[in-house]
């Protein structure tokens, strides 16, 4: 079927009911710029194409075609059960100054049983038809924006019918259909004239319709930013000879209120208006620095600054439960005003995020004792850097620069030694590396306008100090699409499998791109409450109580529609919760007295090690401070480490992580010392007369003793 | 780290007063060279020598900003070392007919370990130590030769260890953490608890030595001694922090555990020529101790309470081998009376950079004055007063960072400062041949 793409697009950008172009007051206008070019028009009619008929019933209708006088009646012909069958094709659209120009060229054929009255002659019946090839449509349409809401205004439409292209007949007419010649010359014009005003008629206001509702749930669709909604209007449109430039009104709040975001007063959310930036040729999007901070802000609001220190609390439990039995350590870190986003100026592809009022508190639980607890306060400054992932098409921000503020620390009454300056230290060395690491790679854009009719995947990104471009793909979806999509496993999990699961997928759908395509999943009948996008699904399988690792699990593709795979994969997998056990072979204990050393490595396992190890040796300070790393590598977990050129007189630590099968970790430590001359006696103590005197007394035996020690 | 280092016998000096040695019979025969009994008359013979030693060390520990901060107040504490050893040559006639006689004996170099103030800056390092062995001997002394003896014994040594230091649960906690991350203050009184350990065991030990007549005024005596490497066995008993108590009076901090430790002793060989020229005797002594064997401790702490002490413990010393000299001049002032001095000089065998509070280690320097007195025709008497100084350390980098494992043997407090010891030791012997 082939519709004619240039009207629908009038009308997707004239026909946004107002209802649905809500502009509320603290939208942030002009902040959303996105070029419309051929190719994205394409992909965005091609959905809503398909809401067009392909066929038109013919009205019953009765026409005198021409008056026999005296005793005889006229002649009449009443159409019925006729339709009008649509194909139009090859649609051509220019843009000439501030118009849209749209010309369709296609065929129409209409048939319709007829009931005629021919003046003397007995009543009769018979099927005709016509068929007119070469149908030109041509429309200029001019747009304007007013109140949020898009007009558009056509200003010229026009049907153009090459009568030298037109076939008529009669079928089952009997003996009038060789003696009624002039019936022809009715069905060339009369017939054909009224299925060709009846398009003209229908066909604005069949594609009204039907776009209404597309319009106005694509319109009034959230977009995803992770857990923001993301509404945009049309507010203004600009048409050039390179494409149309359609300005979106774009607001962003949050799905959900996150706990640690409740209750806290927002004073950064608003933000004035801002002017849209006009882009060069190209598919694109364009998004300015602000509409960035109101993203930011509303993802702070869902939760994104919501760290879970999860995974800091149970290091310091085990460390304190050894020495307070039943201890529980519990880390929070919140942070308390929308940070601060701006695109760095000096550096293309560069961020900031000033994180002005960040608290904490470590707090310490002791069965029968009460609650111990310090409290802080800091602002950050995370300096990162915005990208394309390849794989899974969405925007990361990537921290590469961390800058932390004074920290101030309150501690309570009864604080356990706790410190200000210890407070300090922890939140600076261990709280802070893993806040930046949550961080990273966070999918600020993951899926726009999905879950509706159109899906949008970046390809790449650039930014400046007015706002970010983006080159992006508009994947159209069919509305009709009930088929599932396929789930397909890229590299299964190889279990024995650690209890962070990673599935690699490669599922795919007849309609949703394959980087869109989401995945639902299921462990032991619990159902994941969000759906995971990307190619590489990630998902920690809890531990359950009775300590038992097999778990069965199931995960669905779910498309852009909503369609889940009902034929989703179910496997069962043996989790293995046990880590490896990592330990140094005959380690270098104390001095040693060369700059390099051999440590071998054993790692071992239940099951099965894995190939290699991650190892890294740094410079151990005396002060409370990061190791400074000097040699990351990574290597075979069966040869011995090699380290050369250690630095002399320096605490070397060497942090060695092994591996099981599963993809458990565990990290061992070790320190030594490198000391190539040990100050023995020859130069350690200061002569006095004494010992110069019993030095001389007894020189063959000093002799003797410098050359072992010296 | 359990700080195991027991600086007791690093404190110590050469067993005996001015006239001990190889070639020397005394009461400390029975640990120097038991062949030189060999050139005694064939009668039973009984040998007893008593030595009360006192060391007095100080450190001044710096600042860990020395130019920004004061350093610490000096501290210093005194520890007693008590040694008594005793020997007996038994003449049998039956074995006397073929060159052989028997003797028997015991010591016990016993000392104290280290044991700085409780409020000082180095409480860390022991604030209570006491190194006790008991060892006793028998054998065989074979006189082929008018000129030639030769000894071979062995028997148990009994060995007790009692150790007490403060323990700093924040550095523990602190090493469990990601570096840099430390929660808590290090050396915060707060949280400072205390560690005592009790261990004993028993091993065996054995000697051979010689001793020859080279000339008839100059004697060779050569001694040399061996114990396999006992395995000493107590309990490991942690006192929780003043804090804990106080902010935690549900919870009871007490960790117990049975502790093992492989404490290898140094082998050594003492040698020493006594040359005899009219009334005076000139007696030059050098000895060799594996002190290596030492460099490193590991106890294993098994059946612990709370597993935070399970597990292997590094005592790092990192002890060379040892070279030891001295030398005895002595003259005959009357056929009752000789007089002796005696100088002995003992190296530091630890690397300066290793040397911490627990871990103490100074070259001595001893100079002894004595008598020798003929009470009777078999009795005798000798005296001995010696004053010991050990040359100041000054350490100004450690290999020591409380930043390092605890694994390592290298997480210990700041040891920079200066380091100094004095001695002082008093010696009786007493000496009596018996029958006819």
């Amino acid at each position: 079927m082939r519709l004619s793409y240039s009207v629908l697009i009038v009308a997707l950008l004239g026909n946004a009911r107002p209802a649905a172009a809500e502009c509320a007051r603290d939208l942030i206008r002009q902040a959303v710029v996105a070029r419309i070019t051929q190719q994205s028009i394409d992909s965005i009619l091609k959905p809503v194409g398909a809401l067009v008929p392909e066929n038109v019933d013919f009205p019953q209708t009765t026409t005198e075609v021409f008056s026999c006088g005296g005793w005889f009646d006229s002649t009449t012909i009443t159409t019925e059960r006729g339709n009008i069958h649509l194909a139009l094709s090859q649609i051509q659209v220019d843009l000439d100054g501030g118009d849209v120009v749209i010309d369709v060229a296609g065929d129409i054929e209409a048939n319709a049983d007829l009931a005629m009255e021919v003046c003397l002659l007995p009543n009769a019946n018979c099927s005709a038809g016509v068929t007119a090839r070469g149908v030109a449509v041509h429309a200029r349409a001019a747009i304007s924006v007013t109140e949020c809401v898009p007009n558009i205004v056509i200003s010229e439409f026009a049907i153009t019918i090459d009568n030298n292209d037109i076939e008529a007949h009669l079928d089952d007419c009997g003996a009038y259909t060789y003696v009624v010649e002039w019936l022809e010359d009715w069905l060339r014009g009369g017939l054909l004239d009224y299925a060709t005003q009846e398009l003209a008629a229908f066909l604005p206001e069949l594609i009204q319709t039907q776009l209404a509702a597309v319009t106005t749930e694509l319109l009034s669709s959230n977009l995803e930013v992770r857990d923001v909604s993301f509404r945009a209007q049309p507010e203004w449109i600009a048409i050039d000879d390179t494409g149309i430039m359609v300005s979106f009104a774009a607001a962003s709040s949050p799905d959900r209120i996150a706990d640690c975001a409740r209750g806290v007063a927002i004073a950064d959310n608003r933000i004035e208006p801002d002017e849209g930036i006009r882009l060069p040729a190209g598919t694109s999007i364009a998004v300015s620095g602000r509409l960035g901070q109101n993203i930011v802000t509303s993802a702070w609001q869902a939760g994104w600054a919501c760290l879970d220190l999860s995974s800091v609390a149970p290091g310091v439990t085990n460390v304190l439960d050894s020495v307070l039995p039943g201890a529980h350590t519990e880390v929070t870190l919140e942070v308390k005003k929308a940070p601060r986003f701006t695109l760095t100026p000096s550096e293309v592809g560069s961020a900031n995020l000033e994180l002005t009022d960040v608290r904490g508190s470590v707090r310490i639980d002791v069965p029968g004792d009460g609650d111990y607890r310090a409290d802080f306060q800091t602002s950050l400054s995370i300096g990162a850097d915005i990208a394309v992932t390849p794989i899974t098409r969405q925007i990361a921000l990537t921290p590469r620069e961390f800058r932390m503020g004074a920290v101030d620390v309150t501690l309570g009454q009864a604080s356990l030694g706790f410190s200000e300056e210890s407070i300090d230290r922890f939140v600076r060395n261990e709280v802070a590396p893993l806040f930046t690491s949550s961080l990273a790679e966070l999918p600020l854009v993951s899926n726009l306008f999905s879950a509706t009719l159109v899906g949008v995947s970046i390809d790449s990104l650039a930014t400046s100090q007015n706002g970010a471009t983006a080159e992006i793909e508009v994947t159209g979806v069919y509305q009709t699409d009930d088929v599932p999509p396929k789930t397909t496993f890229a590299k299964e999990p190889q279990c024995p499998c650690a209890p962070e699961l990673a599935f690699t997928m490669k599922s795919s759908d007849d309609t949703t791109p394959f980087e869109m395509v989401r995945h639902r999943v299921e462990i032991d009948g619990q159902i994941m409450p969000q759906l995971f996008a990307g190619a590489v699904v990630k998902v920690k399988v809890p531990r359950p109580d009775n300590d038992g690792g097999q778990h069965r699990v199931r995960v669905a593709a779910v498309d852009l529609a909503g369609n889940v795979d009902p034929d989703a994969r179910v496997m069962d997998l043996a989790i293995d919760y046990v880590p490896p056990k990592v330990s140094f072979v005959n380690p270098p204990i104390g001095i040693i007295p060369a700059d390099g050393a051999r440590i071998a490595i054993a790692v071992e396992d239940e099951t099965a090690v894995a190939d290699t190890i991650d190892y890294t040796v740094a410079v151990v300070g005396r002060e409370a401070v990061v190791d400074e790393v000097f040699i990351s590598r990574t290597q075979s977990a069966s040869d011995p480490i090699e380290l050369f050129g250690l630095p002399d007189a320096t605490t070397i630590r060497l942090r060695v992580i092994g591996r099981d099968r599963a993809g458990n970790t565990t990290e061992a430590r070790t320190s030594f010392a490198v000391l190539a001359y040990p100050s023995m006696g020859c130069a350690g103590a200061r002569p006095t007369n004494l010992t110069g005197l019993l030095l001389l007394v007894g020189l063959a035996f000093a002799r003797v003793r410098r050359r072992q020690r010296c | 780290m359990l700080n195991l280092l027991l600086t007791s016998l690093l404190l110590g000096s050469p067993t005996g007063g001015v006239f001990a040695g190889p070639t020397h019979a005394n009461g400390s025969t029975i640990y120097w060279a038991p062949a030189v009994l060999g050139r005694l008359p064939p009668q039973t013979a009984v040998m007893a020598e008593f030595v009360g030693y006192v060391t007095h060390v100080t450190y001044q520990r710096a600042a860990e900003d020395p130019a920004t901060q004061p350093g610490y107040p000096e501290v210093s504490f005194t520890s007693p070392t008590p040694d008594l050893s005793v020997t007996f040559l038994f003449n049998i006639d039956a074995l006397e007919s073929r060159g052989i006689r028997l003797y028997a004996g015991g010591f016990s170099p016993s000392g104290g370990g280290t044991r700085w103030p409780k409020d000082g800056p180095q409480r860390y390092g022991g604030t209570f130590g006491n190194y006790i062995t008991y060892g006793a001997m028998g054998g065989l002394i074979w006189t082929p030769h008018p000129r030639v003896s030769f000894a071979a014994g062995g028997g148990p040594l009994y060995l007790n260890v009692k150790l007490e230091n403060a323990y700093d649960f924040g550095a523990f906690i602190n090493s469990k953490l990601t570096p840099g991350a430390d929660l808590f203050a290090l050396e915060d009184p707060a949280l400072e608890g205390y560690l005592k350990l009790g261990m004993d065991g028993w091993t065996v030990m054995g000697q051979l030595s010689a001793d020859v007549m080279v000339l008839d005024n100059l004697e060779l005596a050569v001694g040399f001694f061996i114990a396999k490497t006992p395995t000493v066995d107590g309990n490991v008993e942690v006192q929780g922090p003043a804090a804990l108590r106080d902010a935690l009076p549900n919870l009871v901090v007490n960790p117990r555990g049975r502790i093992l430790l492989p404490y290898p002793l140094p082998w050594f060989v003492s040698a020493e020529a006594k040359l005899t020229l009219g009334k005076w005797q000139i007696a030059p002594l050098l000895q060799f101790q594996r002190r290596s064997r030492q460099r490193v401790l590991v106890a294993r702490v098994v059946e612990s309470e709370s597993d935070f002490i399970e597990g292997d413990q590094v005592s790092l010393r990192e002890s060379r081998d040892e070279w030891v000299m001295g030398m005895r001049i002595a003259r005959q002032l009357s056929d009752t009376l000789t007089l002796a001095v005696r100088g002995d000089v003992i190296p530091r065998n630890t690397p300066k950079e290793a040397i911490n509070p627990v871990g103490l280690d100074f070259t001595l320097i001893e100079g002894n004055v004595g008598a020798r007195i003929l009470t009777g025709e078999r009795t005798a008497l000798e005296l001995t007063a010696s004053g010991v100084y050990g040359i100041p350390v000054n350490v100004e980098r450690s290999i020591f960072n409380p930043r390092a494992d605890p694994s390592s043997g290298l997480a210990s407090s700041s040891p920079i400062g200066r380091y100094s010891a004095l001695g002082a030791k008093i010696m009786i012997a007493f000496s009596a041949r018996l029958g006819d």
